[in-house]
């Protein structure tokens, strides 16, 4: 008994890492989506790229199984679309133009 | 084995060395991308500089991990990206204006002397050492009471103004008789040569040169003592230009300077031509022949002349009119070969020294 909640807890922990760093390239995923449709491509170029940037490296890097640094690079993927979006939303107010 | 363990712990220094070269490589890289955002690449290069900047990231989270290949990988897509974001920041970013801060003129103090302390500084002072008002440039002002532009410190006559004629004008005194003949010289056609009234101001000549002037000579072209100036007729002698020449020879005694009696009638004529001309100077030159021996000659002539001259001065001539010379045989007029030779060179000379 005590074996099988030892490796149930090993495997739940494995298991953890790809989940949580999938879920992660998911939102950032997202966030660059939306950042795309406000228009960051063009109002906030530089912050997309940077989003871009950083969920492609997360991918490349949970395809190595390294979880923990693709989380972290999804993570700032994430935070930099959501930044880029912002920012293309605030241009396009100031402009009139509705994205 | 022991070669596998040395083949790992080469690797894992080298691995080192690597990992050092590239961190310093992604520090580099990072401050580029820093000037590159300076330079408004966020603007003009969004993507290139976002590719550069997280690249650079990316190389450390895998130095970081330990993969030196991977991080070589982002530095060199790195590098490419801010490269191309610097070069496209130089003709897209706005042009850069530094106001510079206008910087306040120093003051430069100049201290100003004034050595003579007359309120104006030596700077523009022309007599830096001496008081004097400013309209005079700082220089004592002169007094001229005349008006003649002679200071009176300087000017003889100081209320009299020099009349600048060209006679002596800058004593500073008037010279209405420059000449001093007599004559102002508003008259005088000779106003800086003195010259009786009769000859209109001017100096009359004498041409004989006897110091008689022409008008009052009676015998201008002969010279002759005043008052007429005409010559004198000496039966002993003749009183030329230059020379009284003696008809006949002053007579000594012999190998001696003692004059003989038989010569005091030349002398005396001597004496009579000197008071007929008041002014003549007379060197009485002695000379003799070459016999014997010269020192004892130039000793003999010397006194022999000397002789001559006392006898003039007993006669009332002055001294100071009369010179002895003796000569000895250096001067001969004649060939010392023959008795008449010698004869010739055995002699007296008078000479006039001067007639003024």
């Amino acid at each position: 008994m005590r074996l099988l909640s030892a490796l149930l807890v090993l495997g739940t922990l494995v298991g953890c890492g790809p989940v949580q760093s999938t879920a992660t390239l998911i939102d950032a995923e997202v966030a660059l989506e939306a950042a795309r449709t406000a228009g960051a491509r063009e109002n906030a170029a530089y912050e997309y790229a940077l989003a871009e940037a950083y969920l492609t490296k997360a991918k490349e890097t949970v395809n190595r199984a390294r979880y923990e640094s693709a989380t972290e690079f999804a993570h700032k993927a994430k935070e930099l679309a959501n930044e880029a979006r912002k920012k293309a939303a605030s241009a396009s107010n100031s402009s009139g133009a509705t994205p | 084995m022991r070669h596998r363990a040395l083949v790992l712990v080469a690797l894992a220094a080298a691995s080192c060395v690597t990992s050092g070269k590239l961190r310093e490589s992604a520090t580099s890289l990072r401050a580029e991308v820093d000037k590159a955002k300076r330079s408004g690449a966020a603007k003009c290069a969004p993507k290139e500089l976002a590719l550069a900047e997280s690249n650079v990231d990316f190389a450390d989270a895998e130095l970081a991990s330990g993969d030196p290949r991977r991080a070589k990988q982002h530095l060199d897509v790195a590098e490419v990206n801010v490269t191309k974001a610097l070069d496209m920041s130089k003709t897209c970013a706005p042009t850069q204006v530094i106001i510079a801060k206008k910087e306040e003129p120093k003051a430069v103090r100049i201290e100003k002397i004034d050595t003579d302390g007359d309120g104006i500084p030596d700077i523009d002072d022309q007599c830096p050492n001496e008081p004097g008002p400013p309209e005079n440039h700082g220089c004592p002002l002169v007094k001229d009471t005349d008006g003649d532009g002679i200071p009176d410190e300087i000017d003889r006559c100081p209320l009299d103004p020099e009349d600048f004629d060209g006679w002596q004008d800058e004593d500073g005194c008037p010279d209405p008789d420059n000449d001093g003949d007599g004559i102002v010289d508003k008259n005088d056609a000779c106003p800086n040569e003195p010259g009786p009234i009769e000859n209109k101001g001017c100096p009359v000549g004498d041409k004989d040169l006897d110091g008689v002037p022409d008008n009052l000579d009676k015998c201008p072209n002969d010279p002759g003592p005043p008052p007429d100036g005409c010559p004198r007729h000496y039966s002993l002698i003749e009183v030329q230009k230059d020379q009284i020449v003696t008809k006949v020879q002053v007579k000594y005694a012999t190998a001696k300077y003692r004059v003989l009696p038989e010569s005091y009638k030349l002398l005396n004529q001597i004496v009579q031509a000197m008071n007929d001309y008041p002014k003549m100077k007379v060197l009485v030159a002695g000379h003799t022949d070459s016999r014997g021996k010269q020192a004892s000659n130039m000793k003999l002539s010397q006194r022999r002349a000397e002789s001559v001259v006392d006898y003039l001065v007993t006669k009332g001539i002055s001294q100071d009119r009369l010179q002895a010379i003796g000569y000895g045989p250096t001067q001969p007029v004649a060939s010392n070969k023959t008795n008449t030779g010698r004869a010739k060179n055995r002699r007296t000379e008078f000479k006039i020294v001067s007639m003024e």
